[in-house]
């Protein structure tokens, strides 16, 4: 037996909710979409602030260890430490 | 490096994508004002005033180099070691260091650190705010 004859009040408020849901979701939707818009644009600004972070850390390896270098020397002299 | 005090909206902030701990700058600067947990935003003014912008100290700190890497489902935010040196005159007084996103509109914080004490750098004195393996780690 289907579930609509087997439960009919069950079927009925199911699909009551189901008619009161769809434009509400609908309605969501148009700003969802244009949140997935935003977003696209966000990617674009984010990729280039990959790129240009790539090169900020061309010389990271150099620069960390010119910072222990620095940091080891200061403490030879006796620097007070966070550490 | 001491032992790292989280801010409590440093966790809701990474949730809302407002940190982006690879490509933002993060910055340590000093304060002698104790910082509190459920702050929200670097304030060298007032919640974390800074000590003046000469002898060595640079206004709103100095930049860790962090980069970020991934293993096994743990995301490493490593950094390099600072070196504050005084010259020309004395940096300070200072006892906290704050960890915030330089890189955000607002300048969210991320952590701070307790010297456990007051200090003030002399000319040619030095303090090493020493990352010994990584600043943090998320998982």
């Amino acid at each position: 037996m289907h579930n609509r004859d087997k439960y009919p009040e069950i079927w009925a408020a199911k699909e009551a909710a189901e008619l009161e849901l769809k434009p509400l979701m609908e309605k969501r939707a148009a700003f969802t979409d244009q949140i997935a818009a935003v977003e696209l644009q966000i990617n674009v600004l984010e990729s280039e602030k990959e790129q240009l972070n790539d090169s900020a850390m061309q010389d990271a390896e150099r620069i960390h260890e010119l910072k222990d270098t620095v940091a080891r020397m200061a403490k030879a002299m006796g620097a007070k430490t966070a550490g | 490096m001491p032992v790292m005090q989280k801010f409590d909206d440093f966790s809701e902030q990474v949730a809302l994508k407002q940190h982006n701990l690879n490509t933002d700058t993060l910055k340590v600067a000093l304060t002698n004002v104790a910082p509190v947990a459920t702050q929200t935003v670097f304030d060298p003014v007032t919640n974390h005033a800074a000590p003046a912008a000469a002898n060595g100290y640079t206004a709103g700190g100095e930049d860790v180099t962090n980069a970020l890497s991934e293993v096994g489902g743990v995301a490493t935010i490593s950094g390099s070691d600072i070196t504050y040196t005084a010259s020309g005159g004395s940096i300070g007084p200072f006892q906290y260091m704050v960890l915030y996103n330089d890189t955000n509109v607002t300048d969210m914080v991320v952590s701070y650190y307790d010297h456990g004490a007051s200090i003030t750098l002399l000319d040619g004195e030095s303090f090493v705010f020493d990352i010994l393996t990584n600043l943090f780690t998320i998982s």
